[in-house]
């Protein structure tokens, strides 16, 4: 099944309001991680396992310090999706 | 300068007869077993099949959204068991001085149900594929940090792995500590969640549980001829331990003074107990030292009584050697008779029993205890609870790898 980018959005959107245990509306594809999340290192990680494990994909550790937004994570699941199919 | 003391403000239980001090003590007075057939996984190749389980426990009502999800069963009947320990307490912890309270728990395993989650995911996916929150949850010291964190406690905070005497040895060691004046206060008990198909089957394995399966609350009988083998239990009890001089000040209601606390080791095996109980009988003659007091003013001992041949035997006779003739005319019980061994817990649980005995005036029984042992030839309360008034306690824990622990407790008028 394709990755349609409001699908993963939406999913991306799940995986953080469920670990920062805050509710979804409240979280924009645009924020930023650190500064309007407040993810520390710790709470990125578990994202980022979260996200492996739902859509079959890898977040090199190299990456994960270029994921600044919400939108971020959407683009490098859809990226990563694609070059494994 | 007068020498501080260390008195029990609070207590709170998470045990397999009962969720919170009150239904666990009522229980236990009334000699209800929480031993249950095991269903949550399947033990038709297992020798024994029951444990003491604590049912409908519900972590969420003890436990902040945030923290719960980075918890073990362990972790949750042990902050569980606080948090009603601290509420019982009546401590007003935003006025207190929270550099001044520790937190000291036993514990032996640590979260074994994340744990063999993730070997299967290991087994199936790869190394790689351990998730990153497996080490915070895991560990043994989730236990005392994950209540520290929750209440904000800035002392002292760490985990006993003391075996079976875990508890036994985190209550004297908070003892210590308050007595020394390193602290003020400590949030102390065990918890231990094994019911697990890894260390359920790991303990079945090295042939130690009972295989005495029909009926399953029959078959901890300590001291009892029949007796095969403890029963695995899992649960938690958390003791507030307080200063005596601010808990009077607090005007707090005291259960019990913890009077005297000693440990040792028999350095003679991983499992067996040293068979002429040398070492049992040493650890109880120091605690009794410790505690200032002559043999003759014990008045009631909950046992370790685990139910295995070897233990029950050894530890009759070390209470004989201990305290002579008058042995026969101590109450001895054994509250693993109605939940099983709790391990890490055993001795916090235990220790809770012991206070409430002395504040309540109520001796707890050894329910299954029906047929005599020549080998245990003690007043073992069969049965059925006694009213007593009862000035001081002693608690006994012997532990695998030979390590003991013994607990002394005196009534607080």
């Amino acid at each position: 099944m394709a990755l349609t980018k409001k699908s993963v959005e939406k999913k991306v959107i799940a995986i953080l309001a469920e670990t920062l245990d805050r509710p979804a509306q409240g979280i924009r594809k645009d924020a930023q991680l650190v500064d309007d999340l407040g993810i520390n290192s710790f709470t990125m990680i578990r994202v980022v396992y979260m996200v492996e494990e739902f859509f079959s994909v890898r977040v090199e550790p190299e990456s994960i310090g270029s994921i600044r937004t919400v939108a971020d994570i959407v683009d490098h699941i859809i990226e990563q999706s694609s070059r494994g199919t | 300068m007068k020498k501080r003391r260390a008195v029990v403000t609070g207590i709170g239980v998470v045990a397999p007869n009962g969720i919170g001090t009150k239904e666990f003590w009522n229980n236990t007075v009334q000699g209800v077993s929480g031993v249950k057939k095991i269903t949550s996984f399947d033990t038709a190749r297992l020798s024994s099949k029951i444990a003491g389980q604590v049912a409908g426990f519900e972590p969420a009502r003890f436990i902040p959204k945030d923290i719960l999800p980075l918890t073990d069963r362990f972790v949750q009947l042990g902050m569980a068991s606080a948090k009603m320990a601290l509420e019982d307490s009546r401590l007003s912890l935003a006025e207190e001085n929270r550099a001044r309270i520790g937190v000291i728990f036993g514990t032996n395993f640590g979260g074994v149900f994340f744990l063999q989650s993730q070997i299967k995911a290991w087994h199936t996916k790869g190394v790689h594929r351990f998730n990153p929150i497996c080490v915070p949850v895991i560990t043994l010291n989730a236990l005392s940090a994950q209540i520290a964190i929750m209440h904000q406690l800035y002392g002292p905070t760490f985990v006993v792995a003391a075996s079976c005497a875990a508890g036994s040895f985190a209550v004297g060691e908070s003892f210590r500590k308050i007595v020394n004046g390193e602290v003020d206060v400590v949030v102390s008990g065990g918890s231990e969640a094994l019911i697990a198909e890894m260390t359920f089957g790991a303990h079945d394995a090295l042939r130690v549980l009972s295989k005495r399966n029909d009926p399953p609350e029959e078959a901890s009988c300590p001291f009892d001829k029949r007796r095969d083998g403890f029963v695995l239990g899992e649960g938690a009890a958390s003791l507030v331990i307080e200063e005596y001089e601010r808990a009077c000040r607090r005007g707090a209601d005291i259960y019990a003074e913890i009077i005297g606390f000693a440990s040792n080791s028999g350095a003679y095996h991983m499992v067996i107990p040293k068979p002429d109980g040398a070492d049992t009988i040493r650890v109880m003659q120091e605690a009794l030292r410790d505690a200032g007091i002559r043999p003759k003013e014990v008045q009631y001992i909950n046992a370790h009584g685990t139910s295995t041949i070897q233990n029950d035997k050894v530890e009759t006779f070390a209470i004989k050697e201990v305290f002579g003739k008058r042995a026969y005319e101590i109450p001895v019980s054994s509250t693993k008779s109605m939940i099983g061994h709790t391990i890490g817990a055993a001795g916090a649980i235990e220790a809770a029993v012991c206070c409430l005995s002395l504040k309540l005036g109520v001796i707890t029984p050894t329910i299954n205890y029906r047929c005599p042992d020549p080998a245990c030839d003690l007043d073992y309360v069969p049965q059925t609870s006694r009213s007593a008034q009862v000035s001081v306690a002693m608690s006994n824990s012997f532990g695998f790898g030979s390590t003991n622990a013994c607990l002394v407790f005196r009534r607080s008028d």
